[in-house]
């Protein structure tokens, strides 16, 4: 940290930009969905109540849930963006790595253009003490890495799971690649956290340890 | 006038669609900018409305593919993005850029201006 700080800084920013636009994205979706559903269930209420429709009850009553649908929807847009907004709160915590990777996962389909991602993840999973946004901002990096060089099938596997002296995020499904991983600034995150970067064939593995390293901590 | 609507999110394009419908426009819909293919290859349409950005084949690649096929077809992009960057490829490739939640009125009233150019 001492010697990337800007760096560091500006990544930051940067990685809060881009999951701001992905999350108003998926929210201005959700308002779509809802604008032209509750347009269309007044038009349709107005063309019945006109006699120049036949009544249809079910019709009316299967548009008004998917109504409720999207508003559920949209609270789980926002519970993310909660929790991805409070990762920034207290520098050096503990976390479950589960419930980190489940939501950079959910907030990073956005990214996801053509891929499908699989999660494999415990309801509880191994904890670790480190900061939250930057592993959030790891997390995030390895997972576009991951999406594009997605193999053949086009599907991303993320898995968490214990490892010895902490836990592991794995990203499997990768064909052949053709980018440079770890980028700069993987590196960069990676060494701060003190988080292990291994790329095998199709696959990446995040080693997390349960206490990153005191002398990088940041305050 | 024969419009095609092409959006990931199936709820949104069917009840635009349908809405579309009752102000005399002719709109078929799909979620896949593959199945767009199919339905361009085997009807004619006037223009295709695409959402940029979809899984599979996006609105940007789908409608230089689109043109490819029928050079005379018009296009509208629509999007959640709503940023400088999609504006400056909207307003490249397609007559407009329509940026969701959608106005009805607006995007009746852009489809004729596009068809009328």
């Amino acid at each position: 940290m001492k010697e990337n700080p800007r760096k560091l800084a500006a990544e930051g920013l940067a990685f809060f930009g881009r999951m701001n636009a992905a999350i108003s994205h998926d929210m201005k979706n959700v308002l779509a969905i809802i604008n032209e559903t509750a347009s269309l269930l007044d038009e349709l209420m107005e063309l019945q109540q006109d006699g120049q429709m036949e009544p249809n009850p079910e019709k009316l009553r299967t548009l008004s849930r998917r109504i409720v649908q999207q508003v559920e929807r949209g609270q789980n847009v926002i519970s993310n963006m909660n929790a991805f907004a409070h990762s920034i709160d207290v520098p050096v915590r503990e976390v479950d790595l589960a419930q980190v990777t489940r939501v950079m996962a959910v907030l990073s389909r956005h990214f996801a253009t053509g891929r499908t991602l699989a999660l494999d993840l415990p309801d509880e999973g191994p904890r670790a003490t480190t900061h939250p946004f930057f592993l959030n901002d790891l997390i995030h990096h390895t997972l576009n890495f991951a999406i594009a060089a997605a193999g053949p099938e086009k599907r991303i596997g993320i898995a968490v799971k214990a490892a010895a002296g902490g836990g592991e995020i794995v990203f499997s499904g990768l064909g052949k690649v053709e980018i440079t991983f770890p980028s700069e600034i993987a590196v960069t995150l990676a060494e701060v956290l003190g988080v292990g970067i291994v790329v095998e064939a199709g696959l990446i593995r995040l080693t997390v340890p349960a206490k990153m390293p005191a002398e990088v901590e940041l305050g | 006038m024969k419009v095609l609507l092409v959006d990931d999110e199936k709820e949104f394009v069917s009840a635009l669609a349908e809405r579309l419908s009752f102000r005399g426009v002719e709109a078929n819909w799909t979620v896949s900018g593959e199945e767009a293919l199919k339905m361009v290859k085997e009807g004619q349409y006037d223009l295709a409305v695409l959402d940029v950005k979809m899984p599979g084949l996006g609105g940007i690649e789908l409608r230089k593919r689109l043109h490819e096929m029928h050079p005379q077809m018009k296009f509208i992009f629509l999007t959640g993005h709503g940023s400088h960057e999609d504006f400056k490829v909207g307003s490249e490739e397609a007559s407009f850029y329509l940026a969701k939640p959608l106005k009805i009125e607006e995007l009746i009233q852009k489809i004729k201006e596009t068809l009328n150019r």
